[in-house]
Parts: structure tokens; C-alpha cells; sequence
């Protein structure tokens, strides 16, 4: 907390403005004391703590039992948390485990209720911090004091690692005098191996320890990579380390369940979608955005959300979820339509029922507009894509004439030959690359049948199909453009003047025969 | 004029510039026509345009004339302006009005999700500036995002919605920024890109920026009360690495500092998942928008500016036929589709002398404003009124000014009706899922007139003996009939709507409004008689009841008579010239832009646009005083598919040293010449760089390819023929 410490005792209620009464005695005082404690205090040390400090005995029981009550399923870490940052100490702490496993949560906790209450807490989240500048500018204006933190701390960043960590022993060294701890916490470490020069940077972070040489700064490090990420490559001293495993079936309806309004609904509905969903997913932020939808719709046949059901609610209830479970199962990513109030509801939920039994109906149509002349180049780089150039000749060469069916059936049977061989190599090497010389060409052939075909059907428009469809030709290069623009094809770098580069077709085979269907 | 300005932002990212092709003679440097090439371009090169060409265009017709042209130029210019800003406005009203729609829905989300924020935890100013994450019971902070989908695969209709949007919310207090797709790159990385959101919404922008500083700006009591939209317009552009860094970035922030997402979708829903991360997206709390797809906002442009007579201006079958075309197979977009029709209604009123009449359909009294105008006309001008083809053929001799006004003002009459027609057609066709531009072209057609033979309409009969007798007749009305068929096949209730609409569309015409009337009193009786008869009928037959089928037959009937009588094409009528473009060549080959193939055109016969008076004589030789790359073009047409190079580089250096001789004999002919001519042998290595630059920038324009290592002394021609 960045608050200075405050000489009154107060009560403990309320844990951010609480100012704790023990850290009014002086530092030299309690941290013999702490570093005995540090010895006694096994796995449980709740029951330890409680023996050892008798005034304060009862109220220490009960902030931990308010950490505990915040943090279902993370009472050892919990309890670990409280004895390895409590009095500084010696070491670093890393706190590490998968994504969502309530790492900087239960720190965040555990640093309002560690019992010499730190003198000032500097947060880092790598992942908030665009540069390696932005990061020692943000914790150098954290413990730069609040007066004149915004004058000059904008006056110098350093730009150099070295000269930060001199700004940074200058900044601690007048904050320590005064005898309590600080503590340095940066999160999500792991991001920073994908920065620029992000080696370096971890390299410097991890030996802080080392490199500021003062007992009373305690490093606090959050990360999801486990330690041997790190302390492998730069040989600083290894930290504490407390692990955050992922959470349990049980603990996973603990967290989801606390604070329902109608916790009777949402435990017979989460005894029914939490089991099949844990299996896809075991992290809880995922689970919970997946369960939202799916409990408001679990509660659509009800209308009144605070029914406690019985037995035949539950079934019915079930037998209404069911479906939709199946679909939120297969989604990821799923994004609800903002119905505008005059729209019926129910048009959102036949849609997504009908998308799970006829995945093929939604073929049918192409739900952009895209102009015809774009439709057949994006038609025609998937082919040159998809086929090898030898192919080519056979299959577009004009020896069948313009004679569309026969040209048709070469096609397939010169597909039928080859399709295993393609089939296998398609599938290792996904789609080739191709020069624009090969799909302008294929793009030529396919519009020279098609304005054949366009003819016979569309007499009423026939004047027009000499400038329309030679036309096509015109601009073709705009309309690679905006094919590209979108993703369709992708364009390999190269000098745009010589023409060389080469293009790729990333659709797949399902948007092309919606884009066929024209 | 208001509305270029507007669009002139928009064309001038995709600004190509032209290439000019210098003469070295000193006679008159003149471009080459860089109006009609790079078609995103039109609306920039516009305003300009009508001068020249009309000035050349009026000179066959009055030449006699003396201080008529400037005067009538003047007048042709002036009612240009107020036509075009007429349609202008009419259209920016119509898509504002499309728009409007979704970008209520887009304020109500961001509201709704403020609040839905806000209800999480309100933090007071001194959290909000905490740099560690506020403690909250929600399991996973998500920012609320609003994918918009385009539905158009071009993007450039979108520049201007998206701006729109930001001006709406911004005009109710949110507070906005845009990231575009190059502040999203690579290049700039996240850091770069969340510095450009700053700068967007700080004033002060610190050093270092981080989100910090975002939250202090946040907290201050002028900005507190809002939500921040990020709007990204085009999504698909973006890169995903970047995107997914900037998301996970400002997740951590969003109880505190409310940041929202807005992002376009061209394509599919598909787009994000590809590009982004599972991680980023579960960050997202998405929620899908859709905007009007380009086919709809057509059909309203349409009916707006081509059926109603907006502002006089109207346009040919063939044109609307063009236009059509054009927007389904080449390009798809209502940009160019304005564009292409303000190219129309400018090439009109500068190549049509008496198009300036069509102003009298903006005034209140057109009468008096025609009788006023032909008045004053020269006989000339008069005598050519009556000479216009569409008058020929009525043999009426007095040719005076009131026949013309009386003409006219029946020409507006008819259009009016013709629109309600065509309304009422649309109004039942959109239930089958017509389009109102493909019956417009339908009813556009002259043809359809002749197919209506058996009354005995004036304008009918005057039409057979026009038009090029119905060879394609049957092929003219796909569109309709499936209309009329509809009819025959609606439900009741719909029926009922339609023929409501239908008495509102047919108000100025007594007769059909009373027949629409009485129809629709027995419907409403049957209807009533149904309603009773209706438990028994609905599970058997369905819609097709036995009352309703005689109904639903007389409209269909009276819909056919109307066709016949008043579905007149405007270009069966006297004087339609006057309103109605027609020269579709034109507009076609500045549309159809071809640049490679114009250069190359441009380059062999520069002699023509620059009338310059030492290659004119020559004729057919090429000569030495050409620019170099022209000469070069000229020499490389004698070549096939392969130019060797040693051969093209004697050409080229026989006809640069004949013309030096020549030159010098009669050094008069061309007194301001360059100083390194007269020196009497260009030197061999001045040929030489001469030539190796006029090579290059062939291969700049893509006119050909430099020699490839296996052959070195062969360049490829990429462009042939004429």
C-alpha cells in the first residue's frame, strides 16, 4: 500500500485504508522476532501464528481468515504467501502457476494482511508496460515521493538498465532509512521474454536482488512460466518459490458459485454444464465466460429467476440446456448478435440451434458482398493455390475448345489421377504460393467460360457483357488488392515494381464454394 | 460546394498521380487526359473537368453564335452545381439515414456496457491512479467490444460510416479514438500504437507512455463520467500480434479506465478468430453489429436519386445498365457508384447546350422558368431544340417556345408517374427479394414500350417508329413479371400493406388511386369474411384460400394496366435529351480505367495531344524531337514479345543523331531549345544514359520487363498492340 503508515491503531475491517498497529514499532524490534517465527511456522501455520502472539492473537486469526474466505481452493498458497513476505525476507519470492490460478490476486490480498505492514508497494505489470522504458519510469515514479512524483519523475527516464538501477538504489536507499520494508512486485514476467532484447531485461529484473544489495527491498516476481524459465539462464540466486496449481472441479464451483444470487439455480445448473465444459477448459476466467450465456439461457424457460427448483424443474431444465451445451462445447469464440428491441429474441436461438445440425446450411450463402470480378479471382487463386502448376495445362488448357462440359470432365479425371498423391501433399504442405502471372492466367480462363455461360443466361444483359466481362481484366490489380486487404491472399514481400512476388490463397475449401455459388 | 470537400479526404489516400509526358519542343506542353485514369480519382479531377470539354463540344453546335457559348457555358455550369449538390445532399441525407440505425444501436451498447462497468465497481479517483489491479469478485475482466460487420468486401465505403460513427459518439460525450490499420503494424508495435491512442485523448502527452498516464487524464473530472471508444476500422488489416498485445494491455485497466472497442469487419465473423489469439479473445466480450449491406443502401440511393426525380437529372437504359454492371461485377462500392454518376451528370450538362433547362425542375414555377430561358434563347439554339432526335419524328410545324415548355413540363408529369409505378412495383417485388436497381433498369428500358403496343398511346406509337424495332423483345422483363407474379401469390395481410403503400404512391393520380381503393374495400371485406372462415381454411390450404385468389389476381391485373399506361421510359419522350444522359462510351472509358494500356497510347501518339508543329508533318516517321521514352515506345512496337537490346539502342541512337542534324540546319525552327542539343555530336554517352532512362522508365509504367539473367541482352514487352 502506498499510503505512509499511519502511528494510530485502527480497526482491521476494512483492509485498504487498515493501518497496522505493529508496524508502528520499530523495525530492529520485530524482525529477530519474525526471522524465529519464520523457523516455527510449519505448513499450518495458522494454529502456530495463534500460540505465538497472544494480544494480537485473535484478530490476526481473523484476517486470515478473511484472506482464506477471498481465496477458495488457495489455502496453502495463502498461508504460504503470509509466511514468506510477512518480515522481508532474505530471499525473492516467485509466484508462478497457469493463467487464472489467482496469483496477483492472492499476493495483492496477502500484501494488505502481512503483519509488519509494508512501507511502500511498487507494482509493475509487465503486460501494461509497452517498453522497457515505460516499466522503469513507472516503478521509479511508484516509489519516488508523492509530492514531487509527477514533476520529476517526467524530468529523466533512464534509458539504460545501468543507470536505472542507480536511479533505482537512490529511490529505495531514502525510502529504506526509515527502516520498512519495500517491496518490488513485478507481474507477468513472462512477457517480457518476447520483448526486444527481452534477455537482458529478465536477466537484470532477476538480479536485482543482487545487484541493490538492500535488506529490506523485497522482490516479489508473478509469472506463468514455471522458475526453470528463468533461473536457468542467469545464474542469479533462486528465489522462494510458491507454485499455484490449477484449480479443481470442486474449487472451480466453489469460486463460481460465491456470490450467486440464487445460489440453489446456479448449483443445479453448474452440477449439469461445469463437468463437460472443465473438460475443454480448466481455467476459470475461460469457464466463466463460458457459463454466463449458458445460464441465461439455462434460466430462459423459467422467467422467474428466483425460482428454487425441484426435481422436475431441474429435468425439464436439463432437457432444455442440453442442446446448447453441445453447441458452447465446440465454440471458442462465440458472438452474440445485438438484437434491436423490436426483434424477437428467439430469432438468435433457432439460428445457433440450426448452426449445430446443419453445419452445410450455411453454405449457402456468402454473408459479404464482394463484386463478381473479385469473387473469380479469389476463386481463381484458391485453385492455383490448391493445384500444383503442373496441373495447370490440363486443366485449363484450351485443346477441348471452348466446350465447357468436356473441359469439366477432363478436369475431374485429371483430379481423379492425381487426387491421392495431392490429397496427402496438400495436407503436409497446406496451400503453395504462386507469381500473379499464373492467376491472372487462371483468372482469364475461368472468366473466358464464364462469360460464355453469362451470355446464354442473361440475354436481357447481353449488350453490356463485352464491356463487362472483358472489362474484368481492367482492374483486376485493384481487386487483388482488396483481397489482400481482407486476408484472403497473402502477399510475400518483395519489390512491387518487378512483379515478382508471390501470393497464397488462406481460404478454406468451405468459403470457396460459398464464393462459387455466386 | 460542400460535398467534394467530404469526399475529397476520402480519395486522397489512394491518390495515384499521373504520369506527364514532357515535349521537348518548346510548342505547347500539354498532359496527357489524366481525368479519366485511376478511377478513385473522379471526384477530386470533377469540378474542373466541364470547362474544357464543354468549350470544344459547344463549337459544333453554335459556331455562328457570338456571345452565346460563354453565357449558355456559364448558365450549363451553374446548373451543374445546384443539380449535383442537389443530388449530393439528397444522397449524404440518405445514408445518414441508413446509418443513423446502427450507430443508435452502437451508442446504446456503449452505454449499456459503461454501466454494466460501472456496476462492477465504481473506483474512486485514487484507485483508478493505482498502477496494481483493483480486487473485484469478476472472474475475468473482458472489454466490451462491438464488431461491425461491413458486409463489403471493399473497404473504401466504410472510411466515411466509420467517421460518421465517431462524430455521433463523440457528439454524445464519449470520448473517441481511432486506430487505423498502420498504427496497428508491426512497425510501430504496441507501444507505438497505444502512444497514438494517447495523443488522440491527452493533450499532454507524457514521455513515456503508459497506461498510467491514460488514467490520470481519466480521473479528471471532466472525463470521469464517460466511457473511451477505440474505434478500429478496418480489422483485417491490422496486425494480430499488435492488436492482441494492445487488448491484453488495456484488459488489465477497463474497471478502471472504461475502455471500449469498436471494429470493423469486412468479411466474416471469422476474421477475428483467425487473427487473433484464444487468449486475446477471451479478453473480448464481443457483440455483433451489422450494418446495411451495400445492396440495400443501393436500392435506397436508387430510389432517392433515379426514381424520384430528385433534380431533373435522370439517366439512359444503357447507363443505368452500365451502372449496374458495374457496381455488381467490378467493383461494389457506393463510392464509385456516386462517383460514376456525378462523371455522368457532369459529361452531361457539358456536352448537352441546352442541358441548363434542367434547373427549372428545382424551381417552384418550371413553366415560367422554361418560358423565361427559351425565350431568351438564340434561334440557333431554339432551331435545335426541335432538331433533337426525340423530336423529329413529332411532325408538328410550329416550332414555338411554348410547345417546348408544354413538352417539358409533360416530360416531368410522365417521370412522375413513371416513379410511382415504379415504387409500387418495388413495394411488392421486395417481397420476393427484387432489387429496385434491377427493375429499374427494367423500366428504364425503351423497349419495354414497344412490348405495351396494343394501346394506342400517343408516346407509344411515336416510340415504334424511333426505336430500332424490338429485337430482343421477351428479354426485357424478367424482373416484372416475376413481380406481377408475386402478387398473385401474396398473403393476405401483406397484400393488404402493399396496396396501402400503393394508394400513398398513387396520390397525384385519381383514377388508379380510386381503383386502389376499391380494391382494397373488398379486401377488407374478404379479409373480414376470411378471419371467420379461418379455422377451418388454415390447416388445409394455407394462404391460398378461396377468397383471396380473385383478389390477389385483380391486383395483379391493375398492377399490368399501370405498367402498360404509365411505366413510359424516359427515353420514349420529346425533349427527354434535355434531362437524360445517354453516351455510355464516355462514361465507360473513364471508368474503365486502363492505365497501362493509356500510357502506352499516350506515349505512341503523344504528336496528337501535344499538336506540336515539328512532329506534325513527319506523319508517319518517328521523330527525333520526341520525348526519349516515346521514341523508345515507337521503336519497340516493331519488336516481338522480346526486344533485343543492341538493336533497339542503334534505332534509337540513328534517330536521335538524324534529328541532330536536321536540327542544326534549321536551328530557327525551335529558338528555346536546350543548350546540349546545339552541341552539333550528342555524345556517345549522352545517348547512352539517354537511353538507359527512357528503358527505366518504361519498366516504371509496365511497359516492360528488365532482362532476366539467362538472356541479358533481351527485355521482355509486357504491353502489345495499339
Amino acid at each position: 500500500m502506498s499510503q505512509p503508515v499511519t502511528p494510530r491503531r485502527t480497526t482491521r475491517s476494512s483492509a485498504g485504508s487498515a493501518s497496522d498497529p505493529a508496524s508502528s514499532t520499530p523495525q530492529s524490534k520485530s524482525r529477530p522476532k519474525s526471522t524465529l517465527r519464520r523457523q516455527l511456522i510449519p505448513a499450518a501455520a495458522a494454529a502456530a501464528k495463534e500460540e505465538e502472539e497472544e494480544e494480537e492473537g485473535e484478530n490476526d486469526q481473523s484476517t486470515v481468515n478473511v484472506l482464506l474466505e477471498a481465496l477458495p481452493g488457495r489455502r496453502a498458497q495463502a498461508l504460504d504467501l503470509l509466511r514468506l513476505l510477512a518480515p522481508a525476507p532474505a530471499l525473492p519470492l516467485l509466484l508462478y502457476g497457469g493463467a487464472a490460478t489467482g496469483k496477483t490476486r492472492a499476493l495483492l490480498l496477502a500484501l494488505r494482511h502481512i503483519h509488519p505492514r509494508p512501507h511502500r508497494v511498487a507494482y509493475a505489470a509487465l503486460r501494461s508496460l509497452p517498453s522497457p522504458r515505460a516499466l522503469f519510469a513507472s516503478l521509479l515514479s511508484q516509489l519516488s515521493p508523492p509530492s514531487s512524483s509527477s514533476a520529476s519523475s517526467r524530468q529523466r527516464v533512464p534509458d539504460k538498465p545501468s543507470d536505472f538501477v542507480a536511479a533505482l538504489r537512490d529511490a529505495l536507499a531514502s525510502l529504506c532509512t526509515q527502516g520498512d520494508a519495500v517491496y518490488l512486485v513485478f507481474d507477468n514476467l513472462e512477457v517480457v521474454r518476447s520483448w526486444d532484447k527481452g534477455t537482458q531485461l529478465i536477466a537484470l529484473i532477476l538480479r536485482l536482488h543482487d545487484l541493490l544489495r538492500l535488506p529490506q527491498v523485497v522482490l516479489v516476481y508473478v509469472s506463468s512460466a514455471t522458475p526453470d524459465a528463468y533461473y536457468s539462464m542467469t545464474g542469479s540466486i533462486e528465489p522462494n518459490h510458491i507454485y499455484f496449481p490449477d484449480y479443481t472441479v470442486d474449487e472451480v464451483r466453489d469460486i463460481l458459485m460465491r456470490g450467486h444470487p440464487n445460489p440453489k439455480l446456479y448449483s443445479s445448473f453448474l452440477s449439469v454444464a461445469l463437468k463437460p465444459l472443465f473438460r475443454v477448459t480448466r481455467r476459470v476466467d475461460e469457464l466463466g465466460a463460458a457459463l454466463e450465456p449458458l445460464f441465461r439461457r439455462y434460466c430462459e424457460p423459467l422467467g422467474d429467476s428466483k425460482v428454487v427448483p425441484d426435481e422436475s424443474i431441474k429435468r425439464r431444465l436439463f432437457e432444455h440446456i442440453q442442446s446448447h451445451l453441445a453447441v458452447a462445447l465446440n465454440e471458442t469464440f462465440s458472438v452474440p448478435t445485438r438484437a434491436s428491441v423490436d426483434q424477437c429474441n428467439d430469432t438468435g436461438g433457432k439460428a445457433s440451434t440450426k448452426r449445430q445440425f446443419g453445419n452445410r446450411d450455411s453454405l449457402t450463402e456468402l454473408e459479404f458482398h464482394m463484386s463478381v470480378s473479385a469473387k473469380y479471382l479469389l476463386l481463381s487463386a484458391f485453385l492455383a493455390s490448391r493445384n500444383p502448376a503442373t496441373l495447370d495445362a490440363a486443366l485449363f488448357d484450351s485443346t477441348g475448345g471452348s466446350d465447357n462440359h468436356k473441359r469439366k470432365r477432363k478436369s475431374s479425371q485429371a483430379s481423379m489421377n492425381m487426387k491421392d498423391t495431392m490429397v496427402e501433399e496438400m495436407l503436409m504442405k497446406g496451400p503453395g504460393t504462386f507469381p500473379l502471372e499464373r492467376l491472372l492466367a487462371i483468372f482469364q480462363c475461368i472468366t473466358s467460360v464464364s462469360e460464355d455461360s453469362l451470355d446464354d443466361v442473361e440475354s436481357s444483359a447481353n449488350m453490356m457483357n463485352g464491356s463487362g466481362m472483358t472489362g474484368l481484366m481492367s482492374d483486376v490489380l485493384l481487386q487483388l488488392s482488396t483481397l489482400c486487404n481482407s486476408n484472403f491472399i497473402s502477399k510475400s514481400r518483395s519489390c512491387p515494381l518487378e512483379g515478382s512476388a508471390r501470393y497464397r490463397s488462406n481460404i478454406d475449401e468451405d468459403l470457396a464454394l460459398k464464393v462459387s455459388t455466386l | 460546394m460542400a460535398a467534394p470537400q467530404g469526399n475529397a479526404a476520402l480519395t486522397a489516400a489512394n491518390n495515384i498521380q499521373p504520369f506527364f509526358v514532357l515535349h521537348k519542343a518548346a510548342v505547347a506542353a500539354a498532359s496527357t487526359v489524366p481525368s479519366s485514369r485511376a478511377r478513385r480519382r473522379l471526384d477530386a479531377s470533377l469540378p474542373s473537368s466541364p470547362n474544357p470539354k464543354s468549350a470544344k463540344r459547344h463549337r459544333d453546335v453554335d459556331e455562328q453564335d457570338e456571345e452565346g457559348p460563354e453565357l449558355y457555358e456559364k448558365l450549363r455550369l451553374e446548373a451543374f452545381h445546384r443539380t449535383w449538390s442537389k443530388i449530393q445532399s439528397t444522397i449524404d441525407e440518405v445514408l445518414r439515414g441508413i446509418n443513423l440505425k446502427l450507430f443508435d444501436q452502437v451508442l446504446q451498447w456503449a452505454q449499456e456496457s459503461f454501466s454494466a462497468v460501472r456496476a462492477v465497481a465504481k473506483p474512486c479517483h485514487a484507485e483508478v491512479q493505482q498502477p496494481y489491479p483493483l480486487l473485484t469478485d469478476v472472474i475475468c475482466s473482458r472489454i466490451p467490444t462491438a464488431f461491425v460487420l461491413t458486409k463489403n468486401a471493399e473497404f473504401v465505403d466504410d472510411i466515411t460510416t466509420f467517421r460518421d460513427l465517431a462524430e455521433h459518439l463523440q457528439s454524445n460525450g464519449c470520448h473517441l479514438a481511432k486506430l487505423s490499420a498502420t498504427e496497428l503494424s508491426v512497425k510501430h508495435a504496441v507501444g507505438g500504437c497505444f502512444r497514438s491512442l494517447l495523443r488522440q485523448l491527452v493533450s499532454d502527452v507524457p514521455d513515456v507512455a503508459d497506461v498510467s498516464a491514460l488514467a490520470s487524464w481519466y480521473c479528471e473530472a471532466e472525463n470521469y463520467e464517460q466511457p473511451i471508444i477505440v474505434i478500429i476500422d478496418d480489422l483485417e488489416q491490422c496486425s494480430g500480434d499488435v492488436l492482441g498485445e494492445l487488448v491484453m494491455m488495456l484488459s488489465e485497466w477497463v474497471i478502471k479506465v472504461p475502455i471500449f472497442f469498436i471494429m470493423g469487419i469486412a468479411t466474416t465473423l471469422d476474421a477475428p478468430k483467425k487473427l487473433l489469439s484464444s487468449e486475446v479473445l477471451q479478453r473480448l466480450e464481443p457483440c455483433k453489429l451489422t450494418l446495411g449491406s451495400p445492396s440495400d443502401r443501393m436500392n435506397a440511393l436508387v430510389e432517392a436519386i433515379l426514381v424520384k426525380p430528385c433534380a431533373g437529372f435522370c439517366i439512359s437504359h444503357e447507363v443505368a445498365m452500365f451502372l449496374r454492371n458495374y457496381f455488381f461485377r467490378h467493383d461494389g462500392t457506393i463510392t464509385s457508384f456516386i462517383s460514376a454518376l456525378k462523371l455522368a451528370c457532369s459529361k452531361h450538362f457539358s456536352m448537352e447546350p441546352l442541358s441548363f433547362l434542367c434547373m427549372g425542375a428545382l424551381e417552384e414555377d418550371c413553366e415560367e422558368f422554361w418560358c423565361d430561358k427559351f425565350e431568351a434563347l438564340p434561334q440557333v439554339i431554339q432551331k435545335y431544340a426541335f432538331g433533337l432526335p426525340s423530336c423529329t419524328s413529332t411532325n408538328n410545324s410550329s416550332s414555338s417556345g411554348s410547345d417546348v415548355v408544354k413538352g417539358l413540363s409533360k416530360l416531368l408529369k410522365l417521370q412522375k408517374d413513371w416513379s410511382s409505378v415504379l415504387l409500387c412495383l418495388y413495394e411488392a417485388g421486395r417481397h420476393d427479394k427484387v432489387q429496385l436497381l434491377d427493375i429499374f433498369c427494367e423500366a428504364v428500358n425503351p423497349d419495354l414500350q414497344t412490348q405495351n403496343t396494343s394501346d394506342v398511346d400517343l408516346f407509344a406509337s411515336k416510340m415504334n417508329s424511333e426505336n430500332p424495332s424490338g429485337v430482343k423483345s421477351g428479354s426485357g422483363k424478367v424482373f416484372m413479371a416475376q413481380v406481377t407474379n408475386t402478387i398473385r401469390y401474396l398473403p393476405m395481410e401483406t397484400l393488404l400493406h402493399v396496396l396501402e403503400v400503393w394508394s400513398t404512391h398513387f396520390k397525384g393520380m385519381s383514377e388508379i388511386n380510386d381503383k386502389v381503393k376499391e380494391l382494397q374495400s373488398t379486401t377488407i371485406d374478404a379479409g373480414s369474411a376470411r378471419t371467420t372462415k379461418e379455422k377451418w381454411t388454415r390447416r388445409s390450404t394455407g394462404n391460398t384460400g378461396n377468397a383471396t385468389v380473385p383478389l390477389n389476381e385483380k391486383a395483379a391485373v391493375l398492377l399490368h394496366d399501370v405498367i402498360r399506361k404509365y411505366l413510359v421510359p424516359v427515353e420514349c419522350l420529346p425533349f427527354h435529351e434535355i434531362f437524360c444522359f445517354k453516351n455510355v462510351g464516355i462514361l465507360q472509358s473513364a471508368l474503365i480505367g486502363n492505365p497501362r494500356r493509356m500510357v502506352q497510347l499516350d506515349l505512341l501518339k503523344s504528336q496528337s495531344h501535344l499538336k506540336c508543329s515539328c512532329c506534325g508533318r513527319s506523319g508517319t516517321a518517328v521523330s527525333g524531337s520526341l520525348h526519349d521514352t516515346s521514341i523508345m515506345c515507337n521503336l519497340a512496337q516493331e519488336y516481338g514479345d522480346v526486344i533485343n537490346l543492341h538493336d533497339w539502342y542503334i534505332s534509337f541512337e540513328g534517330i536521335i543523331n538524324s534529328t541532330h542534324s536536321k536540327v542544326k540546319r534549321k536551328s530557327y525552327s525551335s529558338p528555346s531549345k536546350k543548350k546540349s542539343k546545339s552541341t552539333p555530336p550528342e555524345g556517345q554517352a549522352m545517348v547512352q544514359a539517354r537511353f538507359c532512362r527512357a528503358v527505366t522508365e518504361m519498366q516504371i509504367t509496365g511497359l516492360l520487363r528488365m532482362p532476366s539473367k539467362r538472356r541479358p541482352d533481351l527485355v521482355q514487352r509486357i504491353t502489345f498492340g495499339p
